[in-house]
């Protein structure tokens, strides 16, 4: 079976890849084994140096998605404060809610015919 | 000066990580002015690096103030082993005139060991260079010990 293809813009052979990845990997053992051996495990020399300060969680410093939405929440705070303090979590509020508003649409709808 | 027989590690290059704990800047321009080509420190091989993790001495300026102390803790215990470190200037050896602030808690061998003192404020470039000779000659004991 022909498993190598040639094109006009290259050649690929998953074998020659499987070898040239092979010997990356042994070059890549081979420098790291160059390394220091006699540092200490599980301590502050593993750590990444930030200035001495500690690292912090990863998770803190990601940006998170809400961030895009800033310029938003800043300029529309009155809105969403209003907002946020009316979505309680709780499902009975929802549900009262719900109630309320469809009488005020009945009355409006039913009311206004 | 007394005969050593040089263990390999002194064919090595001796690299320093420069610590300002709160230091006036006294100390760190005369850190700077033995890198500069009147006394280039660099023809020795000794140099300064960006990460404690790639340092074999520790060269450290100022009194240590409340908010750098566990930071120097943590810089000390990332260099790796064998490690000597340095104190720069009065400060960092005694508190000099601020050893009684009360946002200090220095003096340096407070918070880690220290195995040479340059007083001096700030000392000069001359003798921060035979500190760090003295520092690398602990480092030769350190290594032959080995």
């Amino acid at each position: 079976m022909e498993i190598s293809i040639s094109t006009g813009s290259g050649f690929w052979n998953p074998i020659v890849w499987l070898i040239a990845l092979l010997i990356a990997l042994l070059i890549t053992y081979a420098i790291r084994s160059l390394g220091r051996k006699d540092y200490k495990r599980g301590k502050e020399q593993i750590k990444p140096f930030l200035s001495g300060n500690a690292e912090e969680d990863v998770e803190k410093l990601h940006t998170k998605g809400d961030n895009l939405y800033w310029g938003f929440r800043q300029s529309l705070a009155g809105y969403y404060k209003l907002m946020q303090k009316i979505h309680s979590g709780d499902l009975r509020d929802y549900v009262v809610w719900f109630v309320v508003i469809l009488v005020i649409l009945s009355f409006v709808v039913f009311g206004v015919m | 000066m007394a005969q050593l027989t040089l263990p390999k590690s002194f064919k090595r290059s001796l690299w320093v990580f420069h610590l300002n704990t709160g230091s006036c800047n006294g100390c760190d321009i005369e850190i700077i002015a033995a890198l500069t080509p009147r006394y280039d420190v660099e023809r020795f091989g000794i140099k300064l690096v960006g990460s404690p993790r790639h340092a074999d001495v520790l060269l450290v300026t100022g009194p240590v103030t409340r908010q750098m102390a566990d930071k120097v803790k943590r810089v000390y215990e990332q260099v790796p082993d064998p490690k000597a470190v340095i104190v720069v200037g009065n400060c960092g050896t005694t508190g000099h005139t601020f050893h009684k602030s009360y946002n200090l808690v220095g003096p340096v061998d407070r918070i880690i060991p220290v195995d040479v003192y340059i007083p001096g404020c700030p000392p000069r470039p001359e003798a921060i260079i035979d500190g760090v000779v003295k520092a690398w000659l602990k480092l030769e004991s350190l290594e032959g010990k080995k």
